[in-house]
């Protein structure tokens, strides 16, 4: 039968791709699962469920998040949110987060304290997943590319909005905690600032949805060039999450690493540097795919590893080894970013899943802060179209569709500022949860504003049903590329019935 | 191979500057973890491919690089640490009851059943007595023993017989992966070892209800307490073969049915139904064994696609799971039984020798095959330690002891197992008859 063999021989092709992200979710739930295994019904507000029912639930419930996140990552739901123009966050992101809460109450009991306290290792390796990725699109290559003037646009659309954020919601933040500038000369103010920045930089990466919407109304130049600036807007995210990760150190109080502030930034890209070289090293040495997925899987567990020992962000870390190894000749690079990117998916969804269950909505603050952030994320946005407009390449589209496809928030946002609470929550206040729900409303509220603008205006439709022209070579970067799903292997034997 | 070395030392070297970092006894819940998982798996693969290059099993150099890192050596995996890989197994044990229940084809197997039933039946029975014997002979050697009446060194010599006489599927799996190997030996030897891990799983219920009901003493409780261990037993096996059938069925639905991302659903199904199980007191390896069994038996999917599909998968989880198993081995234990243990282990090899040329003899193995065929049988792993470790919990005066003393002897078999049993297999021209997979990469 050749069509069943070629069937076959397609899905073998596809192998390393599926199995990868097979072996991130077993992975994932794997490093998550300690709390269930060692106390199956520990929720205090339960009315004492039996051990079993208790364990069922928790698979019940894992079970259901690991087929929805399969299903939520299925090309169909792209080509939805695609046809639609809406983010991940908004699509399949916010069921995430929503049955991450769900699992996270009390009379679910899912995702107790316990199995939150042992999913930290599930979410460092995926902010470690999520920090290659986003380094893996700082290809200089590809960069070389650009038309000149390009980085004007990269600088004006991450400054601005993250000048903008950092200092509406400092004053805000002054306002709702006064503490944060009575106490002159405490570390309230420097926590403050600190917070202030943590929000600038989910401030600056934008989701890149709308690159073949431009491309049908300003040509794939421009669309290429968006595509662009929003990965690397993302990069300068993970710059600033850095610079905070230097100049705020977490771990200070325990280490027995006492180092200047501005030595931790050596420390920082010296071992991203390592890491990238030794992952490098690793991934060129393989003999076959399955090698370079245990060699990739090892890399990206270690570097997070030795990011969260040294209380760095992982997410800056990997970035760093991501960079490095997108910027090292490999024959097999494509093969590697896709496969990265294959996973990015389903993995941020169980981030999100995770996300979900450590948020704490409850809190006012939060939602006072959600609104500031999105009028000085997209106000940030706009503005810094007009300037790239005026400062940049002239194959940019006009300044309010370049403001508004550049507004939707990236899914790095959440990331960041996952990380940024995990690494000073045990240091520094009850208050960090404020941002989880700033970074996740607002990214919401964000969707809402510029999916209305976008209808009022009737300019920027962000429909890819339709589009006339192609795009440009290489696709529209790293968010936008839908690797095509290949045909599914036959697994039917060749002849004869059931034997 | 200087590559190997070269990168196998950049890794420790980074490990150890990053514990360098926080004092010794500080230790975190999150990047712990990730850490000691990514530098178990790049130093056990390139400790792999350093004992592939003087042609031992890379199974033995996963071992190696984990006891060396673990806690007995140099301590860069913490206890802490192995404790949380040891989640891996389930994944790990899962993928390799699944393939071989999907390699394991009753048609073809039909000829050599006899040869199963009859070399496996002779080396257990010859090793649980053998063993069991030489045990109760050096009661006085055992300090637990010294003091204990007639009958209880009896049920004590018995019920350490039973857990010593185990052998290794998933070692046995693994060696045959690695080496591509292909043919009578291999199949025979597969055969062997996973029912020998289920007669091992029914003795050890039998020879524990014994012990309850010898240490227990009261007669009515130790029969009360027989009767509810025959019943977990019963639970255990036809309750894993039930769960094991209806897996099978999931698998069978979704490959027919959605077919998309298989390897994520048979990965993700094995690591919840693997965890789910062992705290539901069912057997993940017998449970996954039938659902593979399922498929490549009754069903019209071919086993060995779907099994070719998972491999890729099998490399890291293999590389963990025996690093997390060297990494378990305790030094400070095997040092004070190293006597007792060397003995227990030559006497074991020696009764399995003995047995299964019995029964290789009463199959009519030809002698080409019975050279090698006994070398499968050497080798021990989960089972074992398991069986060992419930002995510890179960027993906690005698118990300890005795599991510590099973655990040293274990240890060696651990090691030396592979190597002869890959040896064997290189010898006996079988191994790189089919492509090797990826654990042999």
């Amino acid at each position: 039968m050749p069509a069943a063999e070629n069937c076959l021989r397609r899905g073998r092709f596809r192998l390393p791709r599926a199995l990868v992200s097979g072996f991130v979710f077993a992975l994932l739930t794997l490093l998550s699962i300690p709390a269930f295994a060692d106390e199956p019904a520990s929720a205090p507000e339960l009315q004492a469920p039996s051990p079993k029912t208790g364990l069922l639930r928790v698979v019940i419930g894992l079970a259901v998040a690991l087929i929805l996140a399969i299903a939520a990552a299925h090309p169909l739901v792209r080509r939805i949110e695609r046809r639609l123009g809406l983010t991940v966050i908004v699509s399949s992101g916010m069921p995430f987060l929503l049955m991450g809460l769900v699992f996270r109450h009390p009379s679910v009991g899912i995702l107790t304290d316990d199995i939150l306290t042992d999913l930290r290792p599930a979410l460092e390796f995926g902010l470690g997943w999520l920090g290659f990725y986003v380094g893996m699109q700082f290809d200089v290559r590809e960069l070389d590319t650009l038309p000149e003037k390009t980085s004007n646009v990269v600088f004006a659309e991450s400054a601005i909005p993250f000048l903008a954020t950092a200092v509406l919601c400092a004053l805000l933040l002054i306002g709702i905690e006064p503490s944060f500038m009575s106490d002159i000369g405490s570390d309230s103010r420097w926590i403050a600032i600190r917070d202030a920045l943590a929000l600038g930089a989910c401030a600056a990466p934008a989701a890149p949805v709308a690159a073949v919407a431009i491309a049908r109304s300003a040509g794939s130049v421009a669309a290429s060039i968006v595509a662009r600036v929003t990965a690397l807007n993302d990069i300068a995210g993970v710059v600033v999450l850095g610079l905070i990760c230097a100049f705020f150190r977490p771990t200070d109080a325990y280490a027995a690493w006492k180092l200047p502030h501005i030595a931790w930034l050596f420390v920082m890209s010296g071992l991203g540097g390592v890491l990238g070289i030794l992952s490098y090293v690793l991934v060129r040495s393989s003999s076959s795919a399955a090698e370079e997925i245990a060699y990739l899987l090892g890399a990206i567990a270690i570097s997070a590893g030795m990011s969260g020992y040294l209380g760095i962000s992982p997410l800056v870390c990997c970035a760093i080894a991501g960079a490095l190894l997108t910027n090292l000749p490999h024959k097999r690079l494509k093969d590697l970013k896709e496969m990265i990117a294959q996973v990015e998916r389903p993995l941020y969804l169980i981030f999100l899943l995770i996300a979900g269950a450590s948020w704490d909505p409850t809190a006012w603050q939060g939602w006072v802060l959600a609104p500031i952030f999105v009028f000085a994320r997209v106000g940030g946005k706009i503005v810094g179209a007009h300037v790239a407009k005026f400062t940049g390449p002239p194959h940019l589209p006009d300044a309010g569709t370049l403001g508004l496809a550049l507004s939707p928030q990236s899914p790095i946002a959440i990331a960041t500022i996952v990380s940024y609470i995990t690494l000073y929550k045990p240091a520094s206040g009850s208050h960090l949860p404020w941002f989880m729900t700033a970074c996740i409303v607002g990214g919401l509220l964000t969707e809402i504003t510029v999916q209305a603008i976008v209808r009022l205006r009737g300019g920027l439709r962000l429909d890819t049903s339709r589009s006339s022209r192609p795009p440009p070579p290489g696709g529209f970067g790293t968010g936008v590329t839908i690797p095509a799903m290949p045909s599914p292997p036959n697994f039917e034997k060749d002849s004869g019935g059931p034997s | 191979m200087i590559r190997a070395a070269f990168l196998l030392a950049i890794v420790f070297m980074l490990v150890a500057a990053a514990r360098s970092f926080l004092p010794q006894e500080t230790s975190l819940i999150g990047s712990g973890a990730a850490l000691a998982f990514g530098f178990v798996l790049l130093a056990s693969l390139q400790a792999g491919t350093l004992f592939s290059g003087i042609r031992l099993p890379r199974l033995t150099g996963y071992l190696t690089c984990g006891f060396i890192a673990g806690p007995s050596v140099l301590n860069l995996v913490t206890h802490r640490m192995v404790g949380d890989l040891k989640l891996v197994n389930g994944v790990a044990i899962g993928l390799i009851a699944l393939s071989a229940g999907g390699e394991l084809n009753f048609r073809r197997l039909r000829g050599r059943l006899r040869s199963i039933l009859f070399t496996g039946g002779g080396a257990l029975l010859f090793a649980i007595i053998g063993v069991s014997s030489a045990i109760f002979a050096l009661a006085n050697y055992f300090v637990f023993m010294a003091d204990m009446p007639f009958g209880q060194r009896f049920v004590v010599a018995l019920t350490m017989g039973v857990v010593f006489s185990a052998l290794s599927p998933t070692v046995t799996l693994a060696l045959i992966s690695e080496t591509g190997a292909a043919g009578p030996i291999c199949e025979t030897a597969l055969g062997i070892v996973v029912v020998g891990d289920l007669v091992i799983v029914l003795a050890f219920a039998g020879v524990k209800a014994l012990a309850n009901a010898t240490f227990v003493g009261a007669d009515i409780a130790a029969a009360g307490q027989a009767h509810s261990e025959a019943a977990a037993v019963m639970t255990h096996i036809f309750g894993s073969i039930a769960v094991g059938l209806v897996l099978g069925l999931v698998f069978l639905l979704y490959l027919k049915k959605v077919n998309q991302r298989v390897a994520l659903f048979i990965v993700g199904v094995c690591f919840l139904s693997a965890e789910a199980g062992t705290r539901l007191h069912l057997d993940p390896l017998l449970m996954c064994l039938t659902a593979g069994l399922f498929l490549e038996n009754l069903t019209d999917i071919e086993g060995t696609k779907l099994v070719h599909e998972i491999e890729p998968a099998v490399m890291p989880v293999f590389a963990v799971f025996f690093s997390v198993a060297g990494a378990g081995l305790h030094w400070d234990v095997f040092r004070h039984y190293v006597g007792l243990a060397c003995v227990l282990a030559i006497v074991r090899a020696t009764v399995l020798y003995i047995g299964g040329s019995i029964g290789m003899a009463f199959a009519k193995i030809p002698p080409e095959q019975r050279k090698y065929l006994h070398f499968a049988f050497y080798s021990q792993s989960g089972v074992a330690i398991g069986l060992a470790t419930l002995l510890k919990e179960h027993f906690a005066g005698w118990g300890v002891i005795a599991g510590d003393c099973l655990l040293g002897g274990i240890m060696i078999n651990e090691m030396i197992g592979p190597v002869l049993f890959k040896n064997a297999l290189t010898r006996s021209g079988e191994a790189g008859k089919r492509a090797p997979t990826a654990a042999a990469h």
